[in-house]
């Protein structure tokens, strides 16, 4: 992995990762279909900060991996082409509308509109992943040219998002909710072993001089770790009289290792890199 | 049709000297790490037995690459910038104040053409001379070349003098950025030997 990417594996993740707070306080508001149903307020209010402030983070670690930051008042210029333009614009327009969203949350009484701005935003995020997922499918990249790759960032955005507000907030909402969370976090989760399972890169027939650099086992045994996460949140699921105290320990626990091995993912990532040629 | 200039490479009579290498990074004053065009050593084959005795089936040849100015260069697509254009006569440019140095471009050329030259920030990449060719001049690696096996001209003249072979390891297919280069492989060529660049520690770049 060169150094300069070290800063786009932080940029990524910091986005996904606010991008998966918006998802889950929207599904949080869309299963209480009004406000004050909600069980605390709070897990909006600190939420929409944790969001806002992991996607300003984000964008200015994105700036760390330009040699020629200010020059970047041009990189809209080929929406038509690039879909590194496209992110660029995603990023922005994100960004921009979760912190309106965050100000409007704080400054606004009755909010009304809570859950079709947190739908827009939810929207907007999953269209960055998107656009974020696609830059990387390069036609003479054949490692990251394959739907994995969007598949994968989809997966990171849900499990981290959900699973935070698990870790932090899960004495803050009701059974239901936590139960949804938990189903979508286990279907995504399953989702992303068989990713490991299908082979989805195609038979390469064309000439490659330079193969990708050995990459340390240790990324690798880093990967697994979202497995004994995984069986910690079943743990909780199957002890349903646990106490709050002992929930939200084995949540955090189980986040702190979805972050681990999401990270070793993205280090396997970029240092798989290889193209065709020379 | 437009015209497109190009570069002819004879790998047959290479002598693999890197005069070519040297010519670019003088004229254009490369800093150290940084060579817009570079020489891959190739080498393949093995020893084999027959009728009892062992022998060499060992090979090879050399290719002199840089940008190939391609037809559908996939740099300028990726760029979010607009920062690398194609000019009218086909030679494909960046433009220093729009490039941010995203390196989104080398990630993508599969002729390792692009190059951040890391005290400007910016990319940077073969211009064919540009300014030379202007003066109706020839681009210093085919002036300097010892052999004359590189040549540049037209492309569709040059195709027609030497065919439209581009796809010889360690280089792709032409589909993906149809490059304006045309290679005469070596005599020892075959598609079906193990090739391998043996040169890697010297050209091995992002």
């Amino acid at each position: 992995m060169n150094s300069s990417e070290w800063s786009l594996l932080f940029f990524t993740l910091t986005g996904q990762f606010s991008v998966g707070i918006t998802l889950a306080l929207f599904i949080l508001y869309w299963f209480n279909k009004k406000p004050n149903q909600i069980k605390s307020p709070i897990i909006l209010h600190h939420g929409l900060i944790t969001a806002s402030l992991s996607i300003i983070i984000a964008l200015f670690i994105s700036f760390l991996h330009l040699s020629s930051p200010l020059s970047s008042v041009y990189a809209l210029s080929n929406l038509k082409n690039s879909w590194l333009s496209w992110e660029i614009f995603m990023v922005s327009a994100y960004a921009m509308v979760i912190v309106l969203v965050t100000l409007y949350e704080w400054k606004v009484k009755h909010k009304s509109y809570i859950t079709p701005l947190l739908l827009l935003s939810t929207l907007l995020g999953l269209t960055m992943i998107y656009s974020m997922g696609r830059l990387y499918m390069i036609e003479t990249v054949p490692v990251w040219n394959t739907p994995e790759t969007l598949i994968v960032f989809y997966i990171n955005t849900i499990v981290l998002g959900l699973s935070f507000i698990l870790a932090f907030y899960s004495d803050k909402i009701y059974d239901t909710v936590e139960k949804s969370f938990f189903i979508i976090i286990l279907l995504t989760l399953i989702l992303k072993l068989s990713t490991y399972y299908l082979n989805w890169e195609t038979e390469i027939n064309d000439n490659i001089a330079f193969t990708h650099h050995q990459i340390p086992a240790i990324w690798s045994v880093l990967w697994w770790l979202w497995i004994p996460g995984l069986v910690l949140m079943i743990s909780i699921y199957l002890k349903k009289d646990s106490g709050i105290k002992t929930r939200s320990r084995l949540y955090r626990s189980a986040f702190i290792l979805f972050v681990i091995a999401e990270f070793a993912a993205r280090v396997i990532f970029y240092s798989s890199y290889y193209r065709l040629g020379v | 049709m437009a015209k497109q200039w190009a570069f002819y490479f004879d790998s047959s009579k290479c002598s693999g000297c890197k005069t070519c290498q040297i010519a670019c990074k003088d004229k254009h004053d490369l800093p150290v790490g940084i060579r817009w065009r570079n020489v891959y050593e190739v080498a393949g084959g093995d020893w084999e037995q027959k009728d009892g005795n062992w022998i060499s089936t060992i090979r090879s040849y050399h290719i002199s690459m840089a940008c190939n100015h391609c037809k559908d260069p996939i740099c300028m697509k990726q760029c979010p910038n607009n920062a690398i254009y194609k000019t009218e006569e086909g030679l494909v440019l960046i433009d220093e104040d729009r490039c941010m140095g995203c390196k989104y471009c080398q990630w993508a050329c599969p002729y390792g053409a692009l190059h951040l030259n890391p005290s400007t920030g910016k990319m940077t990449k073969c211009t064919m001379c540009a300014d030379y060719i202007a003066e109706g001049k020839q681009p210093s690696c085919v002036a300097a070349c010892p052999m004359r096996v590189l040549e540049f001209g037209d492309y569709e003249e040059l195709k027609q003098k030497y065919g439209n072979e581009s796809e010889i390891y360690p280089l792709p297919s032409a589909h993906y950025t149809k490059p304006s280069v045309i290679i005469k492989p070596h005599q020892s060529y075959n598609k079906n030997i193990n090739w391998e660049i043996i040169n890697q520690e010297e050209v091995h770049h992002e």
